[in-house]
């Protein structure tokens, strides 16, 4: 390691003609004879990016600062917001939103966790297809798993509650109730994102050198001592990239609650993107929209970058 | 200089530019001020955007529509009804991309209205102006513009009563006719309940409100008052969803999710009745076909004796975009679909729509006899209801406080929350969520 270390800072140290060289002298004759190759192979990526990424954000930050009078778009200034600080039905879907990341995340990353030191075991026959079973969920079609998930959850006719009336418990009305219908809901999620996680934590465990392993068994270590200990820590960058991607992923969650309950009953499922998609395309409140996307990409970056500083704090290596 | 209109002028400009350098001086898509040009003169490819029975009746009326215009093609897309509103609100939004003649339902019209007041041609000039008195009257306001623009012609209509099954009412020993007031509807719900098991009608409880919808409207009142207050606290509205609990309280209220719930329900007899608007006998002779003399219609039951038994749920409306490079094409073809009686009674006595123009309410399909209802000429007495039906307001802000009125629906009906208190604190969320003010 060390002698990397040393010829990294080495290099940096003395800067030489290959370095580079950002007040653009020295050897810029030869910089700007491959600046235009360089071009032709990112520009179809820059244009697409400046089209469909960067002029849709810019101008949705705009519209959030607008509103629709007579027609036209106009300055409204943080009206929008305002009324967002202000509106129950927002804070219903916000307290809906940070229900699922705070309930079903961990609780799906655990699992997934347990899963992947399972299937990463030589004692379990058949791994392969396994991981294959865990991870086909994530290749189902959302609508698709969504709707199943309503047929096997309707309370007359589904399949859960003929095996609840079954085994003598009584029904229970999934869909229509509150805290039932955020119950199918997170439920439905963690089955079909509990094994994509997975496989991502299989890829980490898999990339733990056995040498670790025997080393900490040779001084006597006990199972748990090693997976708290060794396992634990050395995946602490693989946990943090599924935390970061589930929080998105929650934060962005539209398709279970749309299929599922449609946000309902009364509210009771609605997401901050569910919301959004109403004001935006049955009510036309465009200006209102934008302002409600701007606020989830505020939450993105606060809890990606708690994340960061918690999950990601200290380097194990 | 919002973006709106900069787009707009550029695009002004580009279609000067180009006029200039044909030296024809075309009117580049500016609305049309006359709507004179012969038949068989008139020269155009136009597109209209429908979905489902609206598509297919369309695009029925085609060849008929070609015999006296043989030089118009017209192209009826069949895209689904949220592909419509997507696309069409997405078109709006940027002034292109639209088709010459679109298919909207009567409630969401006003919101799109409301947004893009440009966005669609003023048909009264044009010659719609002289058919307003033949248009069904609560159909007609959800069309017009804040200056009395008529941006749109109503289509069909929702008139609603009640449908039944025959079977299960002469077995609980029910007689529909005497069926008068909700207090009736409710004790023959009872006894049929008793006497068979079956609850008397389904209800979408957490994601529609299509009973209050009626029920409400049939007493004149609706989500916004005339003046466009909040009127979902009304007594009305509170006596409705009072009812509806009563309803499902005495076990009489099947809870069935969407469309097909709602289909499956009624056709296989989970329930003996279903208040719903005439369309509704569409989907019946369409799926129930070998079901004939099984069915029967009766008006909608009144809040007390003597009251109003006239209400209406759903319709659409065909408008055409103020992008359409052939307007007049375009309007030629609205109307000799929709103010024309012969085309109306074809459309509703093959896809069950029917028709808002008033004067085809004396074709012979309103008095011929409907195998599914036992012979009965069930349109006729659809007609008569519609001079009944109260005008009400719908308003640009319709789906916000529909939203609002299911959320304490579903509140009211499944929780047992008080009708009262919950319908206030929904008339004050859409009144601070929309601006407005809540009805006294």
């Amino acid at each position: 390691m060390s002698s990397s270390v040393d010829r990294v800072s080495r290099r940096a140290a003395v800067p030489g003609p290959e370095q580079d060289d950002p007040a653009g002298t020295g050897t810029s004759g030869r910089r700007r004879r491959q600046l235009p190759s360089g071009w032709i192979f990112v520009g179809p990526a820059a244009v697409f990016f400046a089209i469909f990424f960067a002029y849709p954000i810019i101008a949705s930050f705009i519209m959030s600062f607008q509103t629709r009078e007579a027609g036209e778009m106009v300055f409204a200034g943080i009206d929008n917001y305002a009324r967002l600080a202000g509106d129950p039905i927002f804070r219903r879907a916000l307290f809906n939103t940070m229900l699922v990341l705070f309930v079903q995340v961990p609780v799906m990353l655990v699992l997934a966790m347990l899963l992947a030191v399972m299937l990463n075991s030589s004692l379990i026959k058949a791994r392969g297809t396994f991981r294959v079973i865990y991870f086909l969920p994530a290749l189902v079609s959302l609508v698709a798993y969504a709707i199943v998930f309503r047929i096997l959850l309707n309370t007359d006719a589904g399949l859960v509650n003929q095996f609840l009336g079954a085994v003598g418990l009584p029904e229970v009305d999934w869909l229509n109730r509150g805290w039932n219908a955020r119950f199918a809901m997170i439920a439905s999620m963690t089955w079909r994102w509990t094994g994509f996680n997975m496989v991502i934590l299989l890829a980490g465990l898999q990339g733990i050198s056995q040498d670790v392993y025997e080393a900490a068994r040779t001084d006597g270590a006990g199972p748990v001592d090693i997976f708290f200990r060794i396992t634990l820590p050395l995946m602490r960058p693989i946990i943090l990239f599924c935390a970061v991607l589930s929080t998105i992923g929650t934060l962005q969650l539209f398709d279970e609650p749309f299929v599922l309950t449609g946000g309902g009953p009364s509210n009771a499922t609605l997401t901050l993107v569910l919301y959004l998609y109403q004001q935006a395309f049955q009510s036309l409140n465009f200006g209102y929209a934008s302002a409600i996307a701007y606020v989830i990409v505020l939450f993105v970056g606060i809890l990606s970058f708690l994340q960061f500083k918690f999950l990601g704090r200290g380097d194990v290596t | 200089m919002s973006m709106h209109r900069r787009r707009r002028y550029a695009l002004l400009a580009a279609t000067a530019l180009v006029a200039a350098a044909c030296g024809n001086g075309g009117d580049g898509g500016e609305q049309i001020e006359t709507a004179d040009t012969p038949a068989e003169d008139l020269e155009a490819n136009i597109t209209v955007w429908a979905w489902n029975v609206a598509a297919g009746a369309l695009d029925g009326l085609v060849p008929a529509f070609n015999e006296e215009y043989p030089n118009v093609q017209v192209t009826v897309e069949d895209i689904g009804r949220l592909d419509v509103y997507d696309r069409l609100t997405v078109g709006l939004e940027a002034g292109t991309g639209l088709p010459d003649v679109v298919a909207i339902e009567t409630d969401r019209m006003p919101t799109f209205v409301n947004a893009h007041p440009q966005g669609f041609v003023d048909l009264g000039p044009l010659g719609a102006d002289e058919h307003v008195d033949d248009l069904s009257p609560s159909q007609l306001p959800q069309s017009e513009g804040p200056d009395g623009e008529l941006f749109s012609i109503p289509w069909d209509g929702g008139p609603a009563a009640v449908f039944y099954r025959t079977d299960l009412f002469e077995e609980a020993g029910v007689d529909a006719d005497s069926i008068e007031t909700w207090d009736d509807y409710l004790a023959a719900g009872e006894q049929i309940l008793e006497a068979t098991g079956t609850p008397l009608l389904s209800i979408d409880m957490p994601s529609d409100d299509g009973m209050f919808r009626t029920f409400t409207q049939q007493q004149g009142s609706f989500y916004f008052d005339e003046n466009g207050d909040v009127a979902v606290a009304s007594d009305e509205a509170v006596r409705t969803m009072t009812f509806l609990q009563d309803l499902a309280e005495a076990g009489l209220v099947s809870n069935d999710a969407g469309w097909d719930g709602l289909v499956t329900a009624n056709i296989s007899g989970e329930v003996a009745s279903q208040p719903n608007g005439v369309w509704w006998s569409g989907t019946l002779e369409d799926e129930a076909s070998d079901m004939a003399g099984q069915w029967g219609v009766f008006e909608l039951p009144a809040p007390e004796a003597g009251g109003n038994r006239a209400s209406n749920l759903g319709g659409s409306t065909l408008a055409v975009p103020a992008a359409s490079e052939n307007q007049e094409a375009a309007w030629r073809f609205v109307e000799f679909a929709l103010l024309d009686a012969e085309n109306q009674a074809y459309m509703l006595d093959e896809w069950g729509l029917f028709p808002s123009y008033l004067p085809s309410y004396d074709e012979p399909v309103f008095s011929e006899p409907r195998e599914l209802f036992g012979g009965e000429p069930i349109f006729e007495l659809f007609a008569d209801t519609v001079e009944d039906i109260p005008e009400v307001n719908y308003t640009e802000d319709f789906s916000e406080a529909q939203e609002i009125v299911i959320n304490a629906q579903a509140d009211i009906l499944l929780e047992g929350a008080d009708p009262e208190t919950r319908l206030q604190e929904a008339a004050e969320l859409i009144a601070s969520q929309t601006g407005r003010d809540v009805a006294e």
